[in-house]
């Protein structure tokens, strides 16, 4: 583009809904289409052609537009149609994946029986449910968590805080709860594996029992547990992070799991076992494992009773074939809408075909003596498939600049009315992607080559003399 | 040897229709010398167009064979004949055969039309030699017939040919203009342009300095 070039005309076509189109014609192609258009050549020959016969080219031209401002707007609606679709199948492909992952949970449930699980029996389980799951191509983790109490500043308050032992580099994954620190919003930090004496304080947690307390002061935690005989005094943890308000979380503390065993006497470092424990086992995709055979293996390793293990495989299972009987019905759906843009696409070339064919049929037998002639004075065979297809080219392409320019604005409408929730009958979602511009474009000027190769040869094939003999 | 342009050697044209065979041109052998200005004449339905449409290569014979500037065009594809027409040969009909969106102009240019150079300047100067010069931006319904006929014959000058065929190009017009039309004709043969033209107006056959009269087909005379 030349340096000077200097817009001359700017016209805006459609302003719809935020789109907006516009032809721009710069100083400098000025010349460039006079030059062209001053020069006789096929090109010139081919538009006098079109506009000789106007009446019948423009009606011809209005047909093949409406024709394709239909196309346009069809396949935008379907790809719009489809867009959606697609939007849901991935919805319900993401919440598949979620439900796709499975949990046990393995909680002594009477506190008095005794039967706890000691560090072996964690690593062996740790060490068997990564395995098995590799094996089965999926991934499964252990997640380890101490479940203790925070007493309430105010003994007549009946509030009840949970205060966590959490594995700080895992933190917790337990059916809809993740908690670390990638999902976890907290001021500060989450918990840190290096320091031992940290907390993360809910919010609810923060106003009842600290008010007042900022980042990195420390406080005494009152712990309550079931287990160790009674109330134990956590002195000087520091408060690493505190936790944005959240419904789930406000009463919750979170503390390092190993620090809060050890502090609280959950941990009995003679025998090595864990005291008051819950362990939630988490695989990824539950479909692919057998329940039964891990839930034996489990019971194996640890000596734990069944009634201490739960599992939601039905659950699971209920879920998945929800998501995919969903997924199979919007597949089907997205078919369905193929198949009648096919349809259309079929019907909307034959009214082409039909249009474009006639008027170039006609456009040839009239001219017989004018293109006996052009042979007779040395036009070759291929030169006068040109100028047929030309025409036949240039009805389009004009066609092509109407009926797309209404084309797209019925499409903007119709998407505008859909997306403002205005209904009536302009009501589709639509969508203009290049792919779908470019298969009508593809199309409509594949089927008019198409619809106008027999007219050309036709055209080809005439005799000079023949061509010639009539008046 | 050397300076026969048309050489015909036995050539036949016949048309088969149903059970009858139509002999349009009967086993004529004739050759026409490198400048000359002939005149084909005889009665209707004798076979003059048939026999100067052979000649200019438009159709091929049933049978013998056509030797037109050295080339034998019975060894030639559709295509190259068509080249060598656009080369050889220059066209002007009785109905002149303008076409009608076009200019005067233009008409003149369009076997050109596919061609890399555009001939504008030639194109003008043609014009201004069969004396249409101020009618260029014309088109052809604003045009007498005379001067239609005069920017057919620059139209079939346009690629330089050296032989001009007229298939009664004066048949019509009036005999006033008829004549200027021949007068034209004279003017390219005196430049060396080799003139064939069907006609049965006996004053106009007379210009030429070879009369070929045909007859059911066949030549009347030598
Ligand atoms: N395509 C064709 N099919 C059948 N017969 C034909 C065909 N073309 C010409 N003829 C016949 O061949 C004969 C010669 O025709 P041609 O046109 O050469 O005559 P002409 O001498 O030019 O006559 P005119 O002076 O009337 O133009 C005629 O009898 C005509 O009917
Ligand atoms: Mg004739």
């Amino acid at each position: 583009m030349p340096a000077d070039s200097k817009l001359i005309l700017r016209i805006p076509l459609a302003d719809v809904a935020g789109s907006h189109i516009t032809i721009t014609l710069y100083k400098w192609a000025y010349p460039v289409i006079m030059s062209k258009a001053r020069k006789f050549g096929a090109l010139s020959y081919v538009g006098r052609n079109i506009r000789r016969r106007n009446l019948r080219s423009a009606i011809t031209i209005v047909g093949i537009s409406v024709v394709i401002a239909f196309f346009i707007l069809f396949a935008s609606i379907s790809q719009g149609l489809k867009d959606d679709i697609m939007e849901e199948i991935a919805r319900q492909e993401e919440a598949l994946a979620e439900q796709r992952a499975g949990f046990f949970t393995l909680m002594t449930m009477d506190p008095f029986a005794m039967d706890f699980f000691n560090s072996t029996e964690l690593e062996a389980m740790d060490d068997y449910v990564s395995d098995y799951c590799i094996e089965h191509d999926t991934v499964g983790e252990v997640y380890p968590l101490a479940i203790n109490f925070l007493a309430p500043a105010d003994p007549e308050s009946d509030d009840m805080f949970i205060l966590f032992g959490v594995d700080p580099e895992k933190g917790i994954k337990y059916d809809f709860i993740t908690f670390n620190a990638d999902t976890i919003d907290v001021q500060g930090e989450f918990l840190s594996s290096d320091e031992e004496s940290q907390i993360i304080l809910g919010n609810g947690v923060l106003e009842a029992n600290y008010p007042g307390t900022q980042l990195g002061d420390k406080i005494d935690l009152e712990t309550m547990s079931f287990m160790s005989g009674g109330n134990v005094t956590i002195e000087n943890v520091t408060v690493t992070g505190i936790m944005e308000p959240n419904i789930i979380y406000d009463n919750f503390a979170a503390v390092p799991i190993e620090f809060l065993l050890e502090e609280t006497g959950m941990y009995d470092a003679v025998s090595d076992e864990y005291y008051y424990f819950f362990i939630s086992i988490w695989v990824e995709d539950a479909s692919l494992i057998d329940f039964s055979e891990m839930r034996a293996e489990i019971k194996d390793i640890t000596g734990i009773s069944d009634n201490d293990i739960s599992d939601n495989e039905n659950y699971i299972k209920r879920t998945i074939i929800a998501h995919e009987t969903e997924i199979e019905s919007q597949g089907e759906m997205r078919r369905t809408i193929d198949g009648w843009l096919m349809a259309v696409i079929l019907l909307l070339s034959i009214i082409t075909i039909v249009g474009i064919s006639n008027t170039m049929l006609m456009s040839v037998t009239e001219r017989r003596r004018e293109i006996g002639t052009l042979k007779a004075v040395g036009i070759p065979k291929g030169r006068i498939y040109q100028i047929v297809l030309g025409e036949a080219m240039l009805l389009v392409i004009i066609s092509l600049a109407l009926g797309g320019t209404v084309g797209i604005m019925l499409a903007e409408i119709f998407n505008y009315q859909y997306q403002a929730e205005v209904g009536g009958i302009f009501f589709a979602p639509t969508s203009l992607t290049p792919f779908v511009m470019g298969y009508v474009v593809g199309i409509s000027i594949g089927v008019a080559f198409l619809a106008s190769l027999y007219p050309a040869w036709q055209a080809a094939r005439l005799e000079p003399t023949e061509a010639l003999r009539y008046e | 040897m050397n300076d026969v342009i048309v050489d015909l050697k036995e050539i036949s044209k016949i048309y088969q229709m149903g059970p009858v065979e139509i002999r349009a041109v009967d086993n004529i052998g004739l050759q026409i010398k490198k400048g000359s200005f002939c005149s084909i004449a005889g009665a209707s339905g004798a076979g003059k167009s048939t026999l100067l449409h052979l000649i200019g290569c438009l159709d091929s014979p049933t049978s013998g064979e056509v030797k037109i500037n050295g080339h034998n065009l019975g060894e030639m594809k559709d295509a190259d004949l068509t080249k060598f027409r656009k080369e050889n040969v220059g066209f002007v009909f009785q109905f002149f055969n303008l076409i009608p969106t076009l200019t005067a102009m233009e008409n003149v240019l369009v076997p050109a039309m596919f061609d890399k150079d555009q001939k504008v300047k030639r194109a003008e100067e043609l014009l201004e030699k069969v004396g249409m010069g101020h009618r260029m931006e014309h088109h052809p319904n604003e045009l007498s017939g005379g001067e239609r006929q005069r920017v057919a014959i620059a139209r079939a000058l346009i690629n330089d040919p050296p032989i001009i065929l007229a298939d009664e190009p004066t048949g019509n017009l009036d005999s006033e203009t008829g004549s200027e039309i021949i007068e034209l004709f004279k003017a390219l043969n005196t430049q060396g342009k080799t003139i064939i033209l069907v006609t049965h107006e006996k004053d106009i056959a007379n210009f030429a300095n070879r009369v070929i009269i045909i007859k059911d087909g066949r030549l009347q005379d030598g």
